[in-house]
């Protein structure tokens, strides 16, 4: 893959593998073999600059673990991210928004240190004052007040708690942004806020983002293009509206037709449609056929390849 | 309606009170809703309205020292909020079912699934023989969409999924055949394409039985889906209460209006959600008038002074001015 001038992060063939053996002494004694967990597959996307990609799927699809990955929490396996030259000429930096902002932020710090703390690491500003008035103007970018500064998180709610956690992730001056579900711990009418203050910054910073997320209203709201992930790989990736109007895969199509519809609620509709198999143990070939009401014999033994179609989106599915 | 029997669960103007040492924090204030046979009611709210505290009042599981100040709950005719604690746990389980969020912590997982659900039948019909206590254990697995009833009830929670396991709960709920179920988030903590079968599994078998079912979750989705009527809460007071159409599609209160309108639309895409300045009071500074006058757009100076009432507005009922002589 060449290096593509407009995309701000390009990811090629990533895979990650978790060693999940049994302990030295019980392979030892009771023969167990080795086990590996395949979290990602060959997985393989790019973000444009100043544009927003999700990933979007089931717990245990392996959307997390892209996010740790592209912020370098994990080493991959095989494959490659490269992240485009910022405006400083050195590979754009990259922060994180976790999903809960009561687990991610120390209680027995005041909010000031917890901001202060990578503008100390990385030695970005010279004196205390410096410090000190950069995290006001975080602070207030974000919507607090600067005089919050002094509270510990635990006097925060849990929207003003990721507000905090945004002018952390903010305080280096990161161009690209990784959020791991930041709306899935909080109420609907403090979602609301999190995501338009998450919209006013893209505009207002230049930031790319990198959105995951189970909700896939929140995804629309918030997204240019979305990659659909089933069991660590990527089944259908295309600009939201496309995949949104002509969904393909029929994964995607099961997502799409599971999100509880609040205009026209479809109370009679009888969901038949499984669980996802233990990603241990991944079904061969198309690893959704054993779900997929379309699915035939070629369907269990060869697994399709991601193909780009005419409408610019990328399925692997057999009969897209 | 008006018809004793035709209510199923009914509460009246149920106060539930937190005394600390600096004072006393009403955590529900005269909450009064009835559910009929078959019904279900949706309960929303954010975070500490309130909702899952109206649930643990009716069980009588309220932590101490919070306890009900007042008012009354009365199930099937009969009042059960002042029996003593030994009567009361005969209620639940038996006569109150209750599903709660984490389907794996609410299961012992020393147990197999079979051992839980007999002892659970027997407890409440302790006639029962042990292997017919079994078969219906079966039958109820089977009734809950477990493939496999008859090898599963050997089974330990964590060979279940998360869904399958959330099946085993309501199984365990339905066992005694109670009047009505209590559900606690029961979806939250599984994924979408599993949570629009569970919805889909607890409406059959509520409308099959006839069991009422109270359905406590921060998700418009979900009660979208689900519910026949919808209870919202903000601050520990009930605001709205009517049928989902109503409340969902032309909803009275500024507070239900807002909420509907910051979750992001499915059908068109928008620059800039509409959102609800501010968060919800603590308890321990809950302004004087209407508790969400701070965050309303349309307040006035008689939402600042005076508690607005529980008033019908045509299909359902709404606690705001608005609908009730002005904000002036």
């Amino acid at each position: 893959m060449t290096a593509d001038p407009s995309a701000a992060l390009e990811v090629n063939r990533l895979d990650r593998s978790f060693d999940v053996s049994p302990p030295f002494l019980n392979r030892l004694i009771y023969r167990q073999k080795r086990k590996s967990l395949h979290a990602v597959n060959d997985v393989t996307f790019s973000v444009p600059r100043g544009g927003c990609l999700s990933l979007v799927g089931e717990s245990g699809c392996g959307k997390s673990t892209v996010a740790r990955l592209v912020t370098g929490i994990y080493p991959p396996s095989s494959g490659e991210i490269r992240f485009a030259p910022g405006k400083s000429g050195a590979p754009l930096s990259a922060q994180m928004i976790f999903q809960d902002p009561y687990a991610s932020l120390n209680p027995r710090w005041r909010v000031k240190n917890i901001i202060a703390e990578p503008l100390r690491e990385l030695k970005l500003r010279e004196t205390p004052a410096e410090v000190e008035s950069r995290v006001a103007e975080l602070l207030e970018i974000v919507g607090l007040n600067a005089a919050d500064g002094d509270k510990f998180p635990h006097e925060f709610s849990g929207g003003q708690r990721q507000r905090i956690s945004i002018a952390r992730a903010l305080a280096s001056e990161p161009e690209f942004l990784v959020c791991d579900e930041p709306t899935s711990a909080l109420d609907v009418s403090v979602q609301a806020q999190i995501l338009n203050l998450m919209r006013r910054l893209q505009d207002e910073l230049g930031l790319t983002y990198l959105f995951i997320s189970h909700d896939l209203s929140v995804v629309r709201h918030m997204s240019d293009r979305i990659a659909v992930m089933y069991l660590g790989r990527i089944v259908e990736e295309a600009d939201t509206e496309t995949l949104f109007a002509d969904p393909k895969h029929p994964y995607t199509r099961l997502l799409l037709q599971t999100i509880p519809n609040i205009e026209h609620p479809q109370r009679d509709r009888e969901v038949t449609a499984g669980e996802v198999p233990s990603p241990l143990a991944p079904p061969p070939g198309c690893a959704f056929h054993t779900r997929c009401q379309l699915a035939t014999e070629r369907c269990k033994s060869d697994r399709p390849e991601l193909l780009a179609k005419a409408d610019g989106a990328r399925v692997a599915c057999h009969f897209a | 309606m008006d018809d004793a029997r035709q209510t199923c669960l009914e509460v009246k103007n149920l106060v539930v009170e937190f005394p600390n040492r600096h004072g006393t924090l009403r955590a529900l204030n005269d909450i009064s809703l009835e559910i009929r046979p078959g019904e279900i009611l949706g309960m929303v709210g954010e975070s500490g309205a309130g909702k899952s505290m109206t649930g643990l009042a009716i069980q009588g599981l309220l932590e101490r020292p919070g306890h009900i100040a007042s008012g009354e709950v009365w199930l099937a005719g009969r009042r059960i909020d002042n029996l003593t604690d030994r009567d009361m746990e005969k209620v639940r389980g038996r006569e109150i079912g209750a599903i709660f969020q984490d389907p794996l912590t609410s299961l012992n997982p020393l147990f197999t699934v079979g051992n839980q659900l007999t002892e659970t039948i027997r407890q409440h019909m302790p006639e029962m023989r042990r292997s017919a206590a079994r078969e219906r254990a079966i039958g109820l697995l089977k009734e809950v969409g477990i493939p496999g009833p008859a090898e599963r009830v050997d089974h330990y929670p964590h060979q279940f999924s998360g869904g399958m396991r959330q099946r085993v709960v309501i199984a365990l709920a339905l066992a005694a055949k109670p009047r009505l179920i209590i559900a606690d988030e029961p979806t939250t903590a599984l994924d979408v394409s599993i949570q629009a079968q569970i919805t889909g599994l607890l409406r059959r078998l509520c409308k099959e039985h006839g069991t009422a079912v109270m359905l406590v979750t921060h998700d418009m989705g979900v009660i979208a889906e689900t519910a026949d009527r919808v209870a919202v809460m903000y601050a520990g007071r009930l605001i709205e209460i009517g049928s989902v159409e109503t409340v969902l599609r032309n909803p009275a209160h500024p507070y239900t209006k807002g909420l509907m309108a910051s979750i992001p639309a499915l059908g068109a895409r928008v620059a800039h959600l509409h959102q609800i300045d501010g968060a919800m009071p603590r308890l321990n500074a809950i302004p004087p008038g209407c508790a969400f006058n701070p965050r309303c757009t349309t307040a006035g100076p008689r939402c600042r002074r005076d508690q607005p009432a529980l008033v019908p507005t045509g299909a359902g009922a709404a606690a705001c001015w608005l609908h009730d002589g002005g904000v002036a």
